[in-house]
């Protein structure tokens, strides 16, 4: 059994998910600001680590959906979502004592980018570098990995501007729709 | 994120591209935001055109004339590398069934922020964001959807600000009156030595310049009779999250600001929940807000936002609730909408849009509703209307459910299975149109004030026109992968 991917909140979600699958999930993944059309995992952390340990599958990946058309953006828009979303997530750890970071030091931060959306290089450049050069809750071991969660097969030039990603800005997974 | 145990998040492929070793200067992390911006082309400067008319003050130019022809002006990336963002092409609708489409032109390129539409749907305002020796140079520019010309234009300096801040700048129409109110996100970025991290994939520790990025904020207004500036007002509120969200009515621009939470004031050991957000009551023409108020949750970034017929201000937050803020205290009560609190494991696109009859049009094409909601009537739904649930209900452009100029019809892009675009009565929900052309699949639709109908493709010919009864009127193509349509 993989994990469940949702937009509701997993203390809402898991029975009727179980119900569906019929297993446990291994791990979560939830949507953190800016997402502007999904129930938010920073809003209520406690809420949502309690479902997701009762679930069975306490990990929770963190993935951030905006206005689709905003990937197809500048700079300042793709700094400004990221800053917004790295500050979630850094909300959400501040905000439950018992939750922590992966023990490699490694917290993939997706970027939720559908079908038919392009995705501006100039977006994903400023996106990526603020995600990558955080200092999450001043560790100064700067745990925040940009990733990338798209649709391969969609028309082009949908997700291959990645590939002109430098440095700190090449992400560290890719995640297929399909 | 893991709770309490630690293990590596698994369920996914890696990947690597691009070249090694070299990391990209903040200059050109910044390229496409401040720097660059340009209005390339504006080829139709006067009302010579037939069915042209004059673009008049923001907002003011009517919107229910039937002449020919109309601009879409459409916003995305150009499919060639180095895929900068913020384009704009131009696009007129067909004179007639038996004219052919013209092609688009390129209008503008690295906007610093999408377009507006004002609300009546007459006037587009785009911004553009330049260096100069100054400061950075703002360029707030009105263009009519009419003749595509520019009815006014005009820049602002923000003095002081370094050459490689990032600057948002969102403009703000204010119904009823000449002023667009600009919210500008000024954030500065700061050295902070060496940055030192493992590689994802060798494990092997990178450097690289580690930097601070503060935000603040800064309110102007534009006068577009003048084409003057008043303004910046600076805010003073830093460190904030850089992203607003901002509506205005005829006396007031609100703006919903959050500051960012600062590691230094947390303990891990004594948990406490994230900041609120406040919402904001300025004057127009005054950065002194005439109050401040807590607002709820979710922070601002990117939710449907409209100004009611009341002057208050509704946000549509986790597509299902709206958040009415009243205008006179910032006093903020929800309302559940519930056609919409459908669970579904993935975010589907939502849009708002307030009618000239006071009611508010919403869709969820995630799940295949669209519906009509009266604010004077206790935010009643008056009408519902239920269509197929489209290929990828929350892909680009997210107006997947469009509704006519005179409310009563609705054109919705296919369904996953049949694609093309359908027309559905409001008032009864019954079909009463539909173009399935061998399965083709169109993302976003667009009305034009004429009533004609533009449906895009993420596959060449990119646009395909309709008349309002969804007979063909032609295809055009374009080079840029449309995320919006204005």
């Amino acid at each position: 059994m993989a994990g469940y991917d949702t937009a509701g909140e997993i203390q809402n979600t898991y029975v009727s998910a179980h119900n569906e699958f019929g297993a446990n999930p291994n791990f979560w993944v939830r949507y953190f600001a800016p997402s502007p059309a999904a129930d938010l995992f920073e809003n209520d952390p406690t809420s949502e680590c309690i479902g997701a340990w009762d679930s069975g599958g306490p990990y929770v990946g963190c993935i951030s959906a905006p206005s689709q058309s905003r990937l197809s953006g500048t700079a300042a828009e793709g700094l400004a979502d990221a800053q917004t979303f790295a500050a979630a997530i850094q909300s959400a750890y501040h905000a439950v004592t018992s939750l922590l970071l992966p023990t490699n030091n490694q917290l993939w931060c997706w970027l939720d980018q559908e079908y038919s959306t392009t995705l501006s290089l100039s977006y994903w450049d400023a996106w990526a570098n603020y995600i990558a050069n955080y200092n999450f809750a001043s560790l100064g071991t700067y745990p925040l990995y940009p990733a990338l969660y798209c649709t391969p097969e969609s028309p082009y030039p949908n997700c291959t501007t990645i590939a002109n990603a430098t440095g700190l800005d090449i992400p560290a997974a890719v995640w297929s729709a399909e | 994120m893991v709770l309490s145990r630690r293990r590596r998040l698994g369920g996914t492929e890696s990947f690597r591209a691009g070249r090694q070793g070299f990391e990209p200067t903040r200059r050109e992390v910044l390229a496409g935001g401040a720097g660059a911006g340009a209005l390339l082309a504006l080829p139709v400067m006067t009302s010579s055109l037939p069915g042209s008319r004059s673009a008049g003050a923001a907002g003011t130019a009517s919107s229910s004339s039937s002449s020919h022809p109309w601009y879409a002006f459409l916003y995305g990336t150009p499919e060639l590398s180095p895929y900068p963002g913020g384009s704009v092409m131009a696009s007129k609708s067909p004179a007639s069934a038996s004219a052919s489409p013209t092609t688009p032109f390129q209008f503008a390129s690295k906007l610093a922020t999408a377009p507006v539409l004002s609300p009546d749907q007459s006037t587009v305002a785009l911004v553009t964001v330049a260096a100069a020796s100054a400061g950075p140079r703002v360029t707030l520019t009105l263009v009519s959807k009419a003749t595509a010309a520019v009815s006014k234009q005009g820049s602002l300096t923000l003095t002081g600000v370094p050459a490689d801040a990032s600057i948002l700048a969102t403009p703000v129409f204010a119904p009823g009156t000449k002023t667009v109110a600009l919210v500008l996100a000024i954030t500065i970025p700061a050295t902070a030595g060496t940055l030192r991290k493992a590689d994802a994939h060798t494990a092997a520790i990178i450097t690289a310049p580690a930097t601070i990025w503060k935000s603040h904020h800064a309110l102007a207004y534009f006068d577009s009779s003048s084409g003057a500036f008043t303004g910046p007002f600076d805010l003073a509120d830093e460190p904030s999250l850089a992203l607003t969200t901002a509506a205005a009515n005829g006396t007031d621009v609100f703006v919903w600001t959050t500051p960012e939470p600062q590691a230094a004031d947390y303990d891990k050991a004594r948990p406490r929940p994230a900041p609120l957000s406040s919402v904001s009551a300025f004057p127009l023409g005054s950065g002194r807000p005439r109050f401040s108020a807590p607002s709820l949750a979710p922070w601002p970034g990117g939710e449907p936002v409209v100004t009611l017929a009341s002057g208050d201000v509704a946000r549509l937050v986790y597509g299902r609730e709206l958040q009415v803020c009243s205008a006179q205290t910032g006093d903020i009560t929800t309302r559940a909408l519930a056609p919409l609190s459908v669970a579904r494991p993935k975010p589907s696109a939502v849009t708002m849009q307030a009618r000239p009859d006071g009611t508010l049009f919403i869709t969820k094409p995630g799940i295949g509703i669209a519906i009509v909601v009266d604010p004077a009537s206790s935010f009643r739904v008056t009408s519902r209307v239920g269509f197929p649930v489209p290929l990828a209900p929350g892909s680009a452009p997210w107006s997947k459910a469009v509704l006519s100029s005179s409310g009563e019809v609705l054109y919705v892009t296919g369904g996953a299975s049949s694609g093309g675009v359908s027309a559905y009565r409001m008032d009864t929900g019954a079909l009463t149109a539909s173009y399935v052309p061998g399965g083709r699949q169109y993302t976003g639709l667009h009305v034009l004030p004429d009533g004609d109908v533009l449906a895009v493709s993420p596959a060449h010919p990119r646009l395909t026109f309709f008349s309002p009864a969804l007979s063909p009127l032609g295809t055009a193509d374009t080079s840029l992968q449309i995320a919006a349509v204005f």
